[in-house]
């Protein structure tokens, strides 16, 4: 994402924690999207996304404005990450990625916001390709709240084959995305 | 494939049945085993797969923000606990708005912060320094850029010549001004990067572009009303905005009104004109639902947003979702959708479910300038009419201003005000029939106030039970009077403690008068914060969310024209207002506790300015 920036180092106390809110707000969007990264299973972000923001404010005197925000979020970020998972795979079972490999998915994610900002802007004109039913599924999927069974009871289809769409939704968007990065790469 | 190099990371799709997109997407949707996790483990270990899984997982995250209907990490003060419809114009709004939940640490976090914009000092009058409230101005700045020792520029100042009803006169605490740049600024850096800070600091001086300092999270403004009432048959409606001060609209409120048309500016740059009988949620900056009425949407291009704009109106049968253009949609009683376009393009999709037909659900029309289209039965496709039977209000009547009908309220100046009550509420036992421990109209005046449990304690007064605390008062011609207290609602959930003037009634009297400032402890089912006796019919629009713990609620009284004036305000960010026929017979003024609610209460004052001599013809 952005990487939005505090603004110049200010003397100002006041002056300072102002660019630090904003900074901390302006890279929610960013801040989520490695959570949902290192997540993929977990729905519902916004406790945890919450709680390192928290985080974040009280480390804010740390904090260089010189350096890029979002890495030094993302260290924060990953912890509470895997505090999270520990807690919930104990609580729920549930499983999760090990260890080692969240660290190498957290490694090459940081690499890979470069190309964020890119993907993120042709991502309204694909969406916008997609049949209204298409985007219908990807609505009631991600910002609904029945789950994958209960929409695939209310469809009248498996929910193996609500899957299968959901794939092929996926990988019909990130075609879209980089054909129109191509594309505009070679002009 | 080979794609051509390019800043970011090219992505090697497979294709949409490979091992590994199958494994990734198993881990996103799927019910996966620990073998999924560790096959896919054993593939990531591969650079390429790697940049597939981020690539998708990626592409969830940014459908998934967009849904939550945020570009921002909204500020708590205005939105916690609210539901917060998510929306976006690409995708459109979801059915099932999510729940959002503020974590209480985070919140205080973020109010501490706040709070610290707000509480700063105001500059200090040469007069010395005075216990209670602090100097706070009745009216807005001009804009956000306005130097902040600005003073009232009353009539008689050479460099303000115009009539103090039309030029509104700009004293701006400085903590107010702190606060309405620091709402700038967020949005500015969070919205859409500039785009609306140019729109709000350096457009032409036309009233309805001017900034209004509103509450963080809110996303439109009420801009005008014209004979507004909240049921079809009222006649003693009486409701006006005051020029220069946002009715904060937030996502999830709902406006409803029986008669009459309401103008709202949306962020989005979207202008509506809602014509009553009418009921509409603000679902976003970019969304609204309309379930029954007319209204009519202009939607410009903000400067300096290059995207086309797109504004959505949901009903309960279709998505109307303009291209750059002005549109008008009509919704009967039966929820069916009427829709003409007056310039630019309309797409129009019926609602249909998930399992619905693909072959009608891919057909959504596009209409032209010009067109009209009818859905005549739910779930069916829209018809184009040849005409349209409907006539949209396109504009607001002309002569009717968008300044209130009432005078300009008279600037609010703290170092000329004179306490009539000053009471800190120290001491112990009933708050009845003791006297307000400071100003002139102390003497021997008593608190009326309920027996039990309403009393003093050393750190202020501490009600938990429904009723009226008042202290006589009857208001003066061609005076300001400030009310404020600042209280603390703790308990009650949806009830609510309020200050505020009183006519002699109960509540419930049908012919009693109140101007009350409420808080809740909960507005999960009223985000309502104002209560108007129902002596005093009026339009209530304004609502928000004050209940994050102490805060400094005011009315401002001014009594100087032929109608009274009144605003409302939190914290000394006002809220809203309206205005009282002149005389309107007032004679307490209150605090007051409704059903459940427990309340506490540190200072509460009633302070009255005279008007400045220029003001009387």
């Amino acid at each position: 994402m952005g990487n939005l920036q505090p603004h110049q180092p200010s003397t100002d106390p006041a002056a300072s924690q102002r660019s630090f809110v904003a900074a901390l707000l302006a890279n929610q969007s960013g801040i989520h999207a490695f959570l949902v990264t290192l997540l993929p299973r977990e729905d519902d972000l916004d406790d945890l996304q919450q709680q390192i923001c928290l985080a974040l404010w009280e480390k804010r005197e740390q904090y260089d404005p010189a350096r890029p925000f979002l890495p030094w979020a993302y260290a924060f970020a990953r912890n509470h990450a895997l505090k999270h998972l520990e807690r919930k795979s104990r609580e729920t079972g549930i499983q999760h990625f090990s260890g080692p490999v969240l660290e190498q998915i957290a490694f090459a994610r940081e690499a890979f916001d470069a190309s964020i900002e890119d993907r993120r802007r042709t991502l309204d004109a694909c969406l916008q390709r997609l049949r209204p039913e298409q985007r219908e599924l990807i609505r009631e999927r991600f910002a609904g709240q029945r789950s994958l069974k209960d929409l695939a009871a209310a469809s009248g289809v498996s929910p193996a084959s609500l899957t299968m769409r959901l794939q092929r939704l996926r990988h019909a968007l990130l075609r879209c995305i980089e054909q129109a990065l191509a594309a505009k790469e070679a002009t | 494939m080979t794609l051509p190099p390019r800043s970011g990371i090219a992505v090697p799709l497979p294709g949409p049945d490979a091992d590994l997109f199958t494994a990734i997407c198993t881990i996103c949707d799927g019910q996966p085993t620990r073998a999924d996790f560790d096959r896919l483990e054993r593939m990531l270990q591969d650079p390429a797969a790697m940049t597939v899984y981020l690539a998708v997982t990626d592409l969830d995250a940014a459908v998934r923000w967009k849904l939550r209907g945020r570009t921002q990490w909204q500020p708590p003060l205005a939105d916690c606990g609210k539901s917060l419809p998510p929306q976006d114009a690409a995708i459109g709004n979801p059915e099932n708005p999510q729940r959002f939940r503020v974590l209480p640490k985070w919140k205080k976090a973020m109010d501490g912060f706040f709070h610290g914009q707000l509480d700063r000092p105001a500059r200090l009058s040469g007069r010395g320094v005075r216990r209670g409230p602090r100097p706070t101005a009745a009216v807005l700045p001009e804009s956000p850029d306005s130097p902040v020792a600005s003073r009232p520029a009353t009539p008689s100042t050479p460099a303000a010549p115009a009539p103090a009803r039309q030029k509104r006169p700009a004293a701006a605490g400085m903590s107010l001004q702190r606060v309405a740049q620091l709402i700038v600024m967020l949005l500015t850096t969070l919205t859409i990067g500039g785009g609306i800070f140019l729109f709000l600091a350096n457009n032409p001086p036309e009233r309805a572009l001017k900034p209004r300092p509103r509450l963080p999270g809110s996303v439109a403004c009420v801009m005008s009303l014209h004979d507004v009432a909240r049921s079809e048959t009222a006649t003693d409606s009486v409701a006006a905005v005051q020029p220069d001060i946002c009715l904060s609209l937030f996502p999830g409120q709902r406006l409803s009104l029986g008669r009459g048309l309401v103008e709202l500016a949306f962020d989005s740059g979207a202008r509506l004109i809602l014509e009553g009988p009418v009921a509409v949620d603000i679902v976003s900056a970019a969304a609204v639902r309309l379930d029954r009425g007319r209204l009519t949407a202009t939607v410009t291009t903000v400067p300096g947003q290059t995207t086309s704009p797109r504004f959505t109106v949901e009903t309960p049968t279709a998505t109307v979702t303009d291209i750059g253009t002005s549109f008008g949609v009509a919704v009967s009683e039966a929820g069916l959708t009427d829709v003409s376009v007056f310039d630019g393009l309309v797409d129009l999709l019926p609602r249909l479910s998930v399992a619905a037909d693909p072959a009608v659900a891919a057909n959504p029309i596009r209409l032209a300038a010009g067109e009209s289209a009818a859905l005549t039965a739910p779930g069916k496709v829209f018809r184009r009419l040849s005409s349209s039977p409907i006539e949209f209000r396109r504009s607001m009547p002309k002569g009717s201003p968008s300044a209130p009908p009432g005078p300009a309220p008279v600037p609010w100046e703290d170092e000329r005000a004179v306490a009539i009550y000053r009471d800190a509420f120290k001491g112990s036992g009933q708050l009845a029939g003791s006297s307000p421990s400071g100003g002139s109209g102390t003497g021997d005046v008593a608190w009326t106030a309920p027996a039990k449990n309403w009393n003093l304690t050393p750190d202020g007064l501490s009600a938990a039970a429904r009723g009226k605390a008042a202290l006589p008062f009857t208001p003066q011609p061609g005076r300001i009077y400030r009310l404020e207290a600042e209280v603390n609602v703790t308990a009650g959930g949806n009830d609510w403690a309020a200050i505020g003037f009183s006519g002699p009634a109960d509540p419930g009297d049908p012919a009693m008068t109140a101007v009350w400032i409420l808080q809740r402890e909960s507005t999960d089912l009223d985000p309502n914060l104002m209560f108007f006796g129902s002596g005093t019919q009026n339009l209530r629009p304004i609502t928000g969310d004050l209940r994050t713990g102490r805060r400094r609620l005011a009315v401002l009284l001014d009594t100087t024209h032929s109608e009274w004036t009144l605003t409302f305000l939190a914290d000394g960010l006002p809220l809203g207002g309206g205005v009282l026929p002149a005389g309107t017979h007032i004679e307490t003024v209150c605090l007051a506790c409704q059903g459940q609610a427990s309340v506490e209460c540190r200072t509460f004052s009633l302070l009255v300015m005279e008007s400045p001599d220029e003001t009387h013809p």
